[in-house]
Formats: structure tokens, sequence, C-alpha cells
């Protein structure tokens, strides 16, 4: 009898430690999820307040047939190509620069980890500064700026993958750094008397050591990438010369939902940005993963 | 093979001072034991010949060079680390091999280096195992083949054996001294464990809070202690180190007379006492009884005289005091004698 009280008792009390993140992780992740299911099979009303109409499939495969959705698709794989191999390899070099016993690191640990915790507003700011036809830095460098790097149609991403490459070696580099400290001194201290020349013992040692970390970062950092929007709408928006070629599927999915209105593109857009993330995830994880040496 | 000299070598880590001044020589082919209770500056003297950590003041030589500026690398020294410190990625061959990789030898040399060091430490059959498939045993096997497959001028051994139990570690202390024999190279091997010393080192060298104690066979340090530092550590139990006072010719203690004289002293003396010249008695010293340790053919009974204690060898069959009980104490040889502010041994 006891023991079937105090089973009850514990249970109340599992659910109740559980109940707040159960609520958040309903409200803000499992209800929008099951949403978008159901807005994807629907076309948006003209008005609102309008009764939906039944679309089924079609719409979604309209949506992924369509060129904006094919430019898009386009400038998120650019956009990540240019940002998470780079930002891998910066944050990496970064971080064992700064992991060095020398006197005055901290002030550099600060600077480079300063870029992952400022806003994609803050950065854009910055770079729209240094990047403007008149008061920027570009024209000082003697790049031509007719048009201006953001109204680029071929540079404009570019700029785009520059904010987020800045904005990602902070994340980065504090991962490598959390990484590169987790590491066993013994075992790099015994490559050197080994006779590994410091290069050797990066490559041979450290490397593999750290290979789950540079195997999250790159993951974190393909599906942050996938998912960019900021910098494009803050800096180049909709109407721009270059906008088709900086229209990432994140920022498709805002404008249907924010600027012109389409519940059901953007619903469907969604789905094919969650299924594209989750292909690139599963072939990271399926040939990438193979590679990382788990024992420490 | 090559001798190893700390000149007046000093360490300081901030304001804390790990090593004041260690001048000590260890001989081409020696194996020399570093001996010393955990932060006496034992592992730092070792990772500085290593060139992990460099002297604050003074040089560290080997074969007769300085190396103070030479890197980790080209010191040309092996290191058997506490934790092993196998490379987790790597099967055993290729941990074996690593050292060897670093240098300009053919992958059939270094094949053949490999299969003869495994043979002889027992790792033919793991050589393509991972460390993590191995036991502590293995893993400090595998650590010692990574050491020696190099032929390195010196061994560098940091507490190998603390991880392994009471059993292995009694048959890898009596392994490397074995394989030190028949490599014959120097060897400086760190220990807080003053039976690994005793059992290992040709000679050993005693450090305490940096200041380096004494250097000698251990028959030496056994027989003839420099200190009372040296008298407590060395010896299984160390020698009982008690507050006496000398007057006259005559040694009391705890106001009770010896039979010793004492001869040349005058006034407060610390005495050292080995277990086996001290025995219970009806009567004599008084002392208090804390314990009884029962090690098989032979009982240890602690006991304490004031603020000092004592240890006395008990027969298995004789009745045991109980803890708190007065029990009388008198000693059978003539002790050592200590300064009693310095601990410095005083001759008579």
């Amino acid at each position: 009898m006891t023991t079937v009280r105090q089973r009850r008792s514990e249970t109340v009390l599992a659910l109740c430690l559980i109940a707040p993140a159960l609520v958040l992780l309903t409200v803000f992740l499992l209800y929008p999820f099951f949403k978008n299911f159901t807005l994807f099979l629907y076309h948006a009303p003209p008005y609102p307040g309008l009764p939906s109409k039944w679309a089924g499939f079609s719409q979604f495969f309209d949506t992924i047939s369509s060129t904006s959705f094919l430019e898009g698709l386009t400038a998120t794989a650019i956009y990540t190509v240019l940002v998470v191999p780079i930002g891998v390899f910066l944050g990496l070099v970064l971080s064992v620069a700064a992991h060095q016993k020398l006197k005055g690191m901290a002030i550099y640990r600060t600077i480079f980890a300063t870029t992952a915790v400022s806003s994609v507003a803050v950065a854009a700011i910055v770079f729209g500064t240094f990047m403007n036809p008149v008061l920027g830095l570009l024209p000082w460098l003697g790049i031509d700026t007719n048009p201006t790097i953001l109204q680029n149609p071929t540079w404009a991403i570019f700029a785009m993958a520059i904010i987020g490459l800045w904005q990602f070696i902070g994340l980065s580099f504090i991962l490598f750094s959390a990484g590169l400290q987790s590491l066993p001194e013994e075992v790099l201290e015994a490559a050197k008397l080994d006779g590994a020349s410091p290069a050797k013992a990066f490559f041979t040692v450290t490397i593999p050591l750290l290979s789950p970390t540079i195997f999250y970062v790159f993951t974190v950092g393909v599906i942050a990438a996938m998912f960019t929007f900021g910098q494009m709408d803050l800096l180049i928006g909709p109407g721009a010369a270059s906008a088709v070629h900086v229209n990432t599927l994140a920022y498709q999915i805002y404008q249907y939902v924010v600027t012109q209105p389409n519940p059901g593109v953007a619903a469907c857009i969604s789905i094919a940005l969650f299924i594209l993330t989750a292909i690139v995830t599963l072939a990271n994880f399926r040939f990438l993963e193979r590679r990382v040496n788990y024992d420490v | 093979m090559a001798s190893v000299a700390f000149n007046h070598v000093t360490k300081k880590f901030g304001d804390t001072s790990v090593l004041n001044g260690l001048d000590l020589e260890v001989a081409d082919g020696e194996f020399l034991v570093l001996l010393g209770p955990s932060g006496c500056g034992k592992t730092t003297a070792l990772r500085m010949v290593a060139g992990l950590e460099s002297p604050t003041t003074g040089t560290v030589a080997i074969g007769g060079s300085v190396v103070n500026d030479v890197a980790p690398q080209h010191r040309d020294v092996a290191m058997v680390f506490q934790n092993y410190a196998l490379y987790p990625h790597l099967s055993v061959a290729k941990n074996i091999e690593f050292p060897l990789r670093q240098r300009d030898i053919s992958a059939d040399i270094r094949a053949q280096k490999v299969r003869d060091v495994a043979q002889m430490l027992g790792l033919a059959e793991l050589l393509d195992r991972k460390p993590r498939q191995l036991s502590g045993g293995q893993r400090q096997r595998v650590a010692l083949a990574r050491a020696i497959v190099r032929e390195p001028v010196c061994f560098l051994m940091d507490e190998p054996l603390s991880n392994l139990d009471a059993t292995l570690r009694a048959r890898t202390r009596s392994e490397i001294v074995r394989l030190q024999h028949e490599l014959a190279t120097t060897t400086i091997f760190v220990t807080h464990d003053q039976v690994e010393a005793m059992t290992m080192g040709d000679r050993i060298a005693v450090l305490n809070a940096g200041d380096l104690q004494q250097v000698g066979t251990p028959t030496e340090l056994f027989e003839n202690p420099a200190n009372a530092f040296v008298a407590g550590f060395i010896g299984n139990p160390g020698m009982s180190l008690l507050s006496a006072n000398a007057s006259q010719g005559q040694l009391a203690i705890g106001g009770t007379q010896t039979p010793f004289s004492a001869s040349g002293l005058n006034g407060a003396v610390t005495i050292g006492v080995r277990i086996d010249g001290v025995e219970l008695s009806s009567s004599g010293i008084a002392a208090i009884c804390d314990g009884v340790e029962v090690l098989g053919a032979e009982v240890h009974v602690l006991a304490h005289l004031g603020d000092d204690q004592i240890i006395v060898r008990q027969g298995a069959s004789a009745p045991r005091p109980k803890i708190g009980e007065q029990i009388f104490i008198q000693l059978t040889t003539e002790p050592l004698y200590f300064d009693a502010v310095t601990g410095l041994r005083v001759s008579q």
C-alpha cells in the first residue's frame, strides 16, 4: 500500500518537474511543427477570414518546382558552402592559436568569441557600413562599387556569407577552444616526447582527438547556415537587384509569412527545408562520422 | 644512453617555490628513484628533464650538454606517464610505432622493432587492439613498449605503477627492473611509494618540500638516514621519531631512563627507532595504545607518547593491548639521534 502511494507521489513529482519543459516544448516546437503539416495541405485564402481551400500535395510540388524555390535553394547552398567549411577551418586555427600559453591571450580569446554573441542586426550594421559605397572601405580599397556590392547579383551572396562567417567563427572558436581544453594534456606531451614536431603532433594526435568537436561544429554550422536570412533582410530586402541571388529558403519563408503572407506556401518551403536539412544532417552522420574518433 | 645532471635547479610557479636549488647527478645506465611525498617537486624535476617544464634558474644537462633550451622532441628521452598517455585513436601496434614514425626509419625496420618489443613485453597478441580494449596492466606495458622501442638515452617514469592493483604492481616492478638491467638505459623513476623505491632503485634521491634530503643506495638510506624526514620516510614502517632528553650520559624518554648513554649529547634530542629496536615490556617507557594491525605472522601495535607516534612489533600469539590501554615499551638497540630543531642527524 505504502509502495503504491509512494510510487504515485513520485509520479506526480516527476510530472511536476517535467511540466515546464513539456509546456514550452509543446507550445513552441510540437504545435508549430504539426500545424505546419496541416498548413501545407491548404491554399491560403485570398483574404483573411475566408475558408482555406484543400490543396493536397499539389501545392507542395508546385512550390518546390518553382523558379524562386530553385533560386532559393541555390542561394542557400552557396551560402552554406561558403560559410561552414571556412568557418570551421578559421575557428579551429584561431582556437589553436589562442590555446598557446602566451601573455594577453585572454584578450584575444574574448575578441574572437565576441562575434558569437553579437546579434545579426549588429553584424549587419557593422558590415553594412563597411560595404557602404560612400562611407565604407570598398571604394577606399579601390573596389568598384557601382553597382554596390549589396546590389551586385554576383557578389551580394558573398557579402552575406562574410557576415555569416564573421558570426559563425565566434561559435566555432568557442566550441573548439572548449574541445582543446578537454584534450588529455599527457597525450599531447607524449607526442612531443615521442619526437613529433608541433605540426605533426597537431595532425596526427590533436585533430583525431578533436574530431568529435569538428564533426559537431560542422553539423551545427550546416544546420544554422541553412536557416539564415537575417542579414539578407536587413541589408538587401526583397526589392533589390540582387534579391533573387540572396533569397535563401529561410528568407522566402519569412517573406511568405510577414511581407506577402501566404501561409500555405511558407509551410511548403519550410517542410522542404526541413527535409533538406534532415538529408544533409543524415549524410553528415553517414559519411563524416565514420572518421570521428570517440576514444579518449 | 647518457648521464643526467641537475645543477642548482630551482622552479617557481608564481610565488610558489617547488624546487629549491636541486643538485643531483644520475650516472649513465643508473636506475635512480626520485622519492618523496605529494607536492615535494619530484614530478616537476622529472618534467624538466623531459623538457615539459623549464627551470626558473639552474641547468639540466643530458649527456653532459645543457638542454634548458632544447625542445622535448629533440632531447631523445622517453617518458612513461602515470595515466599511460596512450594515443586512444591508434592501435597498440601504431602506438608503439608512433615514435619510430617521427624518425626516418623504414617501414620494414619499424615493423620489426614493434614485433620485437611486443614480444619482449608479451603484447604480440594485442597489437591490433585499441587502448580502450586493454586492462590497466596491458596499457602500462604498451606505454613501456612505446618508450623502449625508440632506444632513447634516458627513460623517465612518472609513478607508472600507481594505477595498478597490488599484485600487478609487484610483478610490473620486477619486470621494469629486469628490462632496465637488460637495456642498461639511464632511468629516472618518480614515486611516493618507498617500497617501490627500495626495491627498484640503484640509488634513491629523497625530496621533501622542494629540497633534496639525501641521495644514496637503499641500504644507505635505511641504515644511515641523514635526517629525521628520511628516517621516517624510508622503511616499512618508517622509523618512529620520539622526543627525548640527553643529560649527564643518560637518555630519557618521557622522564623514563633508557639503558643508552647518548654520550656527547646534551638537552633535547629526537631519536629514531626502527620497529626491530623496540619491544613491549612489563615496565619501561609508558605509552597509550592507539590500535593494533594484524599482518599475519606478526602484529604491529600503534601507540603514542605525548605527540609522538611509535610502532612496536608483537608476536602473533601474544595478548593484544586494547585501544586506550597503557602499555610499556623499551628500546633494545641504540637509537639514531637527530637534532630536535633541524632534524639533522647528530653524531655522538
